[in-house]
């Protein structure tokens, strides 16, 4: 896949947006999932911009995997948090050109 | 008949298919009042008048000692601007103006939750807040000029205080966006050497308190992995007396600023006159291997250059209120929102939180509220405010005479709804193109002299000579459709001086690629490569195109994906496009078009004769789609991602791979069973493939 550059404009808001919302996922299901999370936002902060629409794809589906996990915990306070967040994310990323 | 391979172009040489746009031109009201429309100022800067055109901006500050050497270019490419002379970034921010505005606001801050008072800071309270912050980071800090400090601290008066104050002592700050968790800050904390952390126990966020502190301990604690050890961490309180966080202070190392400052009150600092080459901070900026880089700009020639763009092209004036929506945590903050307005005396607003909390008419209330004048903000925003909120703005009464975009490229009808819908059609647009590298605006339009066009930020700015290179460094003409890599061939007074601690992978980054001679001290041998794709258009005005998208070559023109799904999209009965490659005799490859339609909608050929009709008249006749295939669904992932690989694949007969992790697999055989059925019956029969090409059909869409 053609690839222009490894650094696009001056985008560097959408990565911190990007990571702020993350941070509203907090606290995880799990250690695991805190772990999981914590890892795509190191991502985020630390990697190429140009990698970011493939992490907004990993931060959907983690998501939905916070989502199931509150679901299969009985615990629908957190699933709505969770959801919340998913939504916001995907409003967010949508809106930045990073998902289609 | 056969492909000739030789068609093939470069990545630098990507045919752009996209309908030019027409001209705004700017409002007479604006014209009349605007600080630039002269024509001939294109004139004082031309690239004959270089570099001493650049003393234009830098009388736009007051110096303790003049210059004698404009640019110094003994050390490529390490610049250095106006050598010999010196000043303080501080003092000509506030305390130049104190004489004819101290009484008038410096900043307004909009706190997050509406119920909370805003606060206006004057000059003269900004200076006072300054010079005590100053006394404390120099006396109980025990600062010297050179040293460095690192802020994480979120969009709070406490953020330009503490800038500022350490620009009056010749101290290097470092701030780190306050939505960056602790280990990014603790990354950059190590790199930059910085033994004092300033942030703040908390701020709103969505209408959350959130807990800032705890990243500090984060912070601390990364930097002490990467060898690096913090002496002190200074906490702001967001409301002082009032502890927000869960986490304790660490003593000896945490220390309340509120309960030091009383020690300083009144205190006086005497700002420290710099050289113009001395650094006034570091601004990181994510790189191309997990490693970001440090930005590290110049006092004098950053400082002019953020003024003179600043007065010129966000045309402000002392008497505007201006708001630049950004986070000073990037660089748009801390040239557009600090230095720039502050060194011109005029008033910056700045808020706390997100646009679209509590709603998404939060923006145009400040601006009605607080007179707005000048607006400045991105493209990610307008859209989002532009979805959330169409018709919010029209319920507000403010006036902006001047908007900005700036970051990415902006889509011609989001631009054309902030014109009509936010600026009312009466406010002239600028786009602006620059880079954190870059300090100040590169590409743009003068707001009074130069029409607007959707989509372009412009020609390059005054003093800015840009080119388009492609892969060989053959220039790419204007007007010649092609793309290629857009660089600078001059260095300006607002470029970084080099990576804090990295001079080697500065000049492999930005200016080895092109480089003529690297024995040369002559400027016009070092073109800066700004790593960015870019198309000229006949008129001078370019077009930025960031990261390229999938492309599909089609006889050698290169066809962006999005482009041909933005064009499908115009058809009102589409809900969503996909475009894909088939592999095609004649052209090499074609473009199929996958398309499903709205609730309601059955399928025809009217559709699909639509689809193609839209496709021409966007794009041209090359980019004509060999096939059209109405779907009931489009293949998703279960994050609603559509899996262009297996449309692909279908297409062009080949095996879909696993489909059993898409949210939908089931819509696959059906799509496959009508899309072979018909090509079967028209005769399009596959051959085999080659395996470069089975290849590429199953690498596309992938990201």
């Amino acid at each position: 896949m053609p690839y222009m550059a490894e650094a696009p404009m001056t985008q560097q808001y959408i990565a911190g947006e990007f990571s702020s919302l993350l941070a509203e996922l907090r606290p995880a299901p799990s250690e695991s999932l805190l772990n999981a999370l914590d890892d795509l936002r190191r991502a985020v902060e630390m990697g190429p911009l140009t990698r970011l629409p493939r992490l907004a794809h990993r931060a959907m589906t983690l998501t939905d995997v916070f989502c199931w996990a509150a679901l299969e915990a009985g615990d629908p306070v957190s699933f709505r948090r969770y959801a919340d967040g998913a939504a916001l994310l995907e409003e967010f990323t949508v809106n930045a050109n990073l998902l289609n | 008949m056969a492909i000739d391979e030789s068609v093939q172009v470069s990545e630098a040489q990507i045919a752009v298919h996209w309908r030019e746009e027409e001209f705004y031109q700017p409002p007479a009201q604006f014209i009349g009042q605007a600080n630039v429309s002269d024509p001939s100022i294109r004139d004082r800067f031309a690239e004959e008048r270089f570099p001493e055109c650049f003393k234009e901006y830098a009388d736009l500050l007051t110096w303790d000692q003049y210059w004698q050497t404009t640019l110094d270019t003994s050390n490529p490419p390490f610049w250095k601007w106006f050598v010999g002379g010196r000043l303080n970034a501080c003092f000509n921010c506030v305390d130049r103006h104190l004489a004819t505005s101290r009484n008038k606001a410096a900043l307004i801050w909009v706190p997050e939750l509406e119920a909370e008072e805003t606060k206006a800071i004057t000059y003269q309270d900004l200076y006072i807040r300054i010079n005590e912050f100053a006394a404390l980071l120099r006396d109980f800090c025990k600062l010297e000029v050179g040293d460095r400090v690192t802020f994480h601290l979120p969009m709070v008066p406490e953020l330009p205080v503490s800038m500022l104050a350490c620009a009056r002592l010749g101290v290097i700050h470092s701030q780190v966006f306050g939505g960056f968790s602790g280990a990014a800050c603790g990354g950059r904390i190590a790199d930059s050497g910085s033994n004092v952390l300033v942030t703040m126990d908390g701020y709103y966020r969505n209408g959350e308190l959130v807990d800032h502190k705890a990243k500090a301990d984060e912070a601390v604690a990364r930097a002490h992995e990467e060898g690096f050890e913090v002496d002190k961490v200074l906490v702001w309180r967001r409301h002082p007396g009032q502890y927000a966080s869960e986490y304790p202070m660490v003593a000896g190392r945490d220390f309340f600023v509120d309960e030091l400052l009383e020690d300083y009150r009144g205190r006086v600092v005497e700002p420290v006159s710099m050289p113009a080459e001395a650094p006034l901070f570091i601004m990181y900026s994510s790189g191309t291997t997990g490693r970001p880089k440090g930005c590290q700009h110049s006092t004098g020639g950053y400082l002019a250059y953020v003024a003179g763009t600043s007065k010129y092209y966000q045309d402000i004036h002392p008497e505007d209120t201006y708001w630049c929506a950004a986070d000073i945590g990037w660089i748009t903050g801390h040239s557009y929102i600090v230095y720039g307005p502050l060194a011109l005396g005029t008033t910056s607003v700045m808020y706390e939180g997100v646009p679209t909390y509590p709603d998404a008419g939060r923006p145009w209330r400040i601006a009605e509220r607080l007179g707005v004048n000048i607006f400045h903000t991105a493209p990610t925003t307008i859209r989002m405010l532009r979805k959330l909120g169409p018709d919010e703005p029209r319920k507000y009464d403010y006036h902006f005479k001047h908007m900005t975009t700036v970051g990415e490229p902006i889509e011609p009808e989001v631009w054309r709804w902030y014109y009509d819908v936010v600026g009312k059609g009466e406010a002239v647009i600028v786009d602006t193109w620059w880079q954190t590298e870059n300090g100040g605006f590169l590409g743009s339009t003068l707001p009074a002299l130069e029409p607007m066009k959707p989509g372009s930020c412009g020609p390059g700015v005054l003093g800015i000579y840009p080119v388009i290179y492609d892969e060989d460094g053959n220039v790419v003409e204007a007007g010649s459709g092609r793309a290629g890599n857009i660089c600078i061939r001059n260095p300006w007074p607002g470029i970084f001086q080099t990576i804090w601690g990295d001079p080697d992978r500065f000049v492999q980054t930005y200016y080895e690629k092109y480089c003529r001679d690297k024995a040369s001290t002559d400027w016009r041998d070092w073109p800066y490569f700004a790593n960015d794709g870019a198309v000229q258009g006949a008129d001078g005005y370019f077009r930025i195109l960031g990261r390229v998208d999938d492309v599909i070559n089609v006889a050698g023109h290169r066809l962006g994906t999005k482009e041909l799904e933005s064009a499908t999209m115009t058809v009102d009965e589409i809900a969503e496009a996909a475009a894909v490659p088939v592999i095609d005799e004649l052209r090499g490859r074609a473009v199929e078009m996958y398309v499903a339609l709205k609730p309601g909608i059955t399928p025809s050929k009217d559709i699909e004769q639509k689809v193609i009709r839209a496709i021409e008249q966007e794009i041209g006749k090359i980019a004509r789609p060999k096939n059209v295939w109405i779907v009931a669904d489009m293949p998703k992932t279960r994050s609603g991602k559509i899996m262009r690989r297996v449309i692909a694949s279908i297409s062009n007969f080949t095996d879909v791979g696993d489909t059993t992790t898409l949210a939908n697999p089931d819509v696959v055989e059906d799509i496959l069973h009508h899309v072979h059925t018909e090509k079967v019956k028209r005769g399009d029969t596959p051959r085999e493939l080659t395996a470069q090409e089975l290849e590429e059909i199953k690498a596309f869409g992938n990201e």
